[in-house]
């Protein structure tokens, strides 16, 4: 059961996302902090990542 | 080219905006795109190729315009494409359910299963009867996020219930 339960919560590791990436946007809240999902998780945020520009 | 932004109808203590640029930057990067935006939200640029653009769209090479929502587990539950003419409104409608569905998830507290945000006897009762199958499964009893219900569970909850009481 405890191996089970480790590569259940393995997996579950492994699909989770996010990331932690610097606000340029100077108009911003947050500019200069580290933001992504698991940074506005912590203050019960939900984060909307709109990606938006490929170069 | 962007229609989103923190104007837009969600409500912004519980959901936050988060432009994603893959590229080098400059004029032509995300530099350029916040001096068209110039708006409140906040701003990231991850060079190319981008890991994370991979990772969540699915392919380096993915489009731009899309929009990813992650539930409080970091899993992602929405996957939105929209065209360079715009958003339509039954887009956005679609959108702004997704955000509400996600931002009441985060709101809810694990485990509360009759959401009168006390965990109690009753609680446990519910999922108690969720493991045996008696009643459809809600996910709020997950505890141990495993993506089911079982004993598991029931005994964490428990186990919340008696170390506060």
């Amino acid at each position: 059961m405890k191996k089970i339960l480790f590569i259940i919560l393995s997996l579950s590791f492994l699909l989770s996302l996010d990331y932690s990436l610097e606000d340029v946007n100077e108009t911003s809240e947050t500019f200069g902090d580290f933001v992504g999902p698991s940074y506005f998780l912590d203050q019960d945020k939900l984060t909307i990542t709109f990606f938006a520009w490929e170069t | 080219m962007c229609e989103l932004s923190n104007n837009n109808a969600w409500d912004t203590e519980k959901a936050v905006l988060v432009g994603f640029g893959n590229g080098s930057g400059g004029s032509g990067g995300l530099n350029g795109m916040v001096g068209i935006q110039g708006n409140n939200s906040a701003w990231v640029q991850d060079p190319s190729p981008s890991e994370i653009w991979e990772e969540f769209l699915g392919s380096t090479s993915s489009p731009r315009r899309q929009v990813v929502l992650l539930d409080k587990d970091l899993n992602k539950r929405y996957q939105f494409q929209y065209a360079s003419s715009g958003i339509t409104s039954a887009q956005e409608v679609e959108l702004l359910n997704a955000i509400d569905e996600l931002i009441n998830e985060l709101s809810q507290l694990q485990g509360d299963m009759n959401q009168d945000n006390i965990l109690n006897v009753l609680d446990v009762i519910i999922v108690v009867n969720m493991a045996i199958g008696n009643v459809e499964i809600d996910l709020t009893g997950d505890m141990n996020n495993d993506g089911g219900i079982n004993i598991l569970d029931v005994v964490i909850l428990a186990n919340i219930i008696l170390t506060n009481e």
